[in-house]
């Protein structure tokens, strides 16, 4: 057990230490509203490989894994985990080049939805990924307020407000410009720290052969990779993963901040390579656990800590508390940063207000995101259920949602109905409705995470493929660039502006509404 | 009722697995530490973006 004390200062001082960077980085950077929500072109491919692992991996790869290991079918789970986490980021190359084509000058998956689509889809859009960002920003302050808990008996608001508190400091300071630059460093720390945690566990346990032999002494069908219910979580997760990521607008963000087109391909692609070992170990480690026996009583959503508690001397208990935070912030500073992005976008587009108005509303909101999803973390609600509704909503949206990047029949309406076409397949099925469902005087289906996130899927994307067909409407996706425009209004990020060429923007280009509304008065 | 058990992982997949996962893990690191260090390198010595491109690889 680490004591509470040194758990906390090094909390404190590994968040300390990401604050420091992060805010001298953005220092002199964030001269737009534009540099502040999207970074444009800044970041190469190592770079966008880095922010992708750190943004994306949160401590959920601490908890999520294992317990699919320990409680949901063993090692086809695991890997279909990995498998499902890795996909999104193959899927992102063809679709970031897509909308970097398209809208060369965006910002956000919301804005291609009111442009290609209209108000309808728009609506749907930015709802499903607002729920679904919000819910990963609770999930990962109430998972590692947990965890710190049982670690380090460190008490649950205390984590949740430090963590809280730290990121939104240098997010509302220097938006993505210092997201992105402390993802860099906190991947260039979690990867050789996850790497060391689950070597010395390994050896701790006395080696790979030595869990082998107790996987298969306690249960074999732990690590048999054709294990029916394991093979079918690893399915339904896939789909759940999907959905979820490619409605992500931190990702998105990321899209627009690489340096060019080679910077997308490479830096998902070792993104998504990068992935697939990471949530493998972690999942292992769901598999040992329950294989040790430590996850008899219940405790499958904690396995990888119980294990750590079991069998870890307190040097690596430490330096998984260490990764458990770094993993959170990096996460959390990317919902923060693309919650308070599409709302900001969104305002600039519907009111006509002045650069600097709408930078202190991007920040405000930041950290009321911020402050939210710290008071949440601290209840230590369980997250799950919701977790699976914000994934099932957007299995049901993302299909019709990207379509339209290159249909052009397909329609506002058409993409709607598809949507929610696959949400009733998905709703009607999926377990955590099945006691409303069960009330209402129709025939109910057997309730499976199964039927239900492949079911939203599959008949969203058939339902967008007859509305593709049958669909009378001609969009000239050619055009779409013209209705979205960079937000070029000068914005302060308290410290000097920099100077020309160093990170800031490209200045007005083209002579639109952003570059009018420049208020010309900027404070260095 | 005793789940069917068709291919249990040997021990010595089982520890490719193992060890397999952990060296992609450390061959990731040094890909993207080596690169971050030339990008920041590349970034001190010639400027951080281009001004003929904007920084985002397309021509003005």
């Amino acid at each position: 057990m680490v004591s509470t004390e040194l758990a906390l200062a090094v909390t404190v001082v590994a968040l300390g230490a990401f604050t420091v960077a992060g805010v001298l980085h953005a220092r002199g950077r964030v001269r737009t509203l534009d540099d502040y929500v999207t970074a444009r072109g800044t970041t190469g491919p190592a770079a966008t490989t880095a922010t992708l692992v750190a943004s994306v991996m949160g401590a959920w790869i601490l908890l999520a894994p294992a317990e699919a290991g320990a409680a949901f079918g063993g090692l086809p789970a695991v890997l279909g985990y990995a498998l499902g986490s890795a996909i999104p980021f193959l899927l992102f190359v063809p679709v970031g080049l897509r909308v970097r084509e398209l809208l060369p000058e965006g910002h956000s998956l919301t804005e291609f939805a009111l442009a290609r689509y209209g108000r309808w889809m728009y609506a749907l859009v930015v709802a499903v990924s607002i729920f679904y960002m919000s819910v990963f920003l609770a999930a990962e302050l109430t998972g590692v307020a947990a965890a710190l808990s049982l670690v380090a008996e460190v008490p649950q608001p205390y984590t949740a407000a430090l963590i809280g508190g730290f990121v939104l400091l240098y997010t509302a300071y220097g938006g993505l410009v210092a997201s992105v630059f402390t993802d860099t460093l906190q991947a260039i720390v979690i990867l050789p720290l996850l790497a060391v945690s689950f070597a010395g566990a390994v050896l701790a346990l006395g080696g790979a052969g030595s869990l082998h032999a107790a996987a298969t002494a306690a249960d074999p069908t732990l690590l048999d990779p054709t294990f029916g219910p394991g093979v079918a979580f690893g399915v339904y997760v896939a789909f759940a993963v999907l959905g979820a990521n490619m409605l992500n607008q931190g990702v998105w963000q990321r899209v627009y901040a690489a340096r060019d087109d080679e910077s997308i391909r490479r830096g998902f692609l070792v993104a998504a390579v990068a992935v697939i070992p990471l949530v493998s170990l972690a999942g292992l480690f769901g598999i040992v656990s329950a294989a040790l026996g430590l996850t008899a009583d219940g405790g499958a959503s904690v396995a990888f800590f119980l294990l750590v508690i079991e069998a870890f001397p307190e040097w690596i208990a430490l330096s998984v508390v260490v990764l458990a935070v770094l993993l959170v912030a990096s996460s959390a500073d990317t919902m923060c940063t693309a919650i308070a992005s599409l709302v900001t976008v969104d305002l600039a587009r519907v009111v006509d207000a002045e650069g600097r108005t709408l930078g202190r509303a991007g920040r405000l909101l930041t950290a009321l995101v911020a402050v939210g999803a710290a008071v949440v973390g601290a209840q230590g609600y369980s997250v799950l259920a919701l977790f699976l509704t914000a994934d099932l909503v957007a299995a049901a949206v993302f299909v019709p949602f990207l379509a339209g990047l290159w249909s052009t029949s397909l329609s506002d309406r058409g993409a709607v109905a598809a949507s929610l076409a696959g949400l009733v397949v998905g709703t009607a099925y999926f377990p955590q409705f099945a006691p409303a469902i069960a009330a209402l005087p129709v025939p109910t289906p057997t309730p499976s995470f199964l039927v239900a996130f492949a079911g939203a899927t599959i008949v969203s994307a058939a339902a967008t493929a007859v509305a593709h067909v049958v669909g009378g409407e001609q969009a000239d996706l050619g055009t779409l660039g013209a209705e979205v425009r960079r937000l070029d209004s000068p914005m302060t990020d308290g410290g000097v502006i920099a100077e020309a060429g160093d990170g800031g923007s490209d200045g007005p280009t083209d002579g639109d509404a952003g570059a009018d509304r420049a208020n010309g008065g900027e404070e260095a | 009722m005793t789940p069917v058990v068709l291919a249990t992982l040997g021990p010595t997949a089982f520890a490719a697995f193992v060890w397999g996962s952990l060296a992609l893990v450390a061959v990731v690191f040094c890909y993207v530490a080596a690169a971050y260090a030339r990008e920041a390198l590349g970034a001190a010595g010639g400027g951080k973006r281009s001004e003929a491109t904007g920084g985002d690889g397309r021509k003005r």
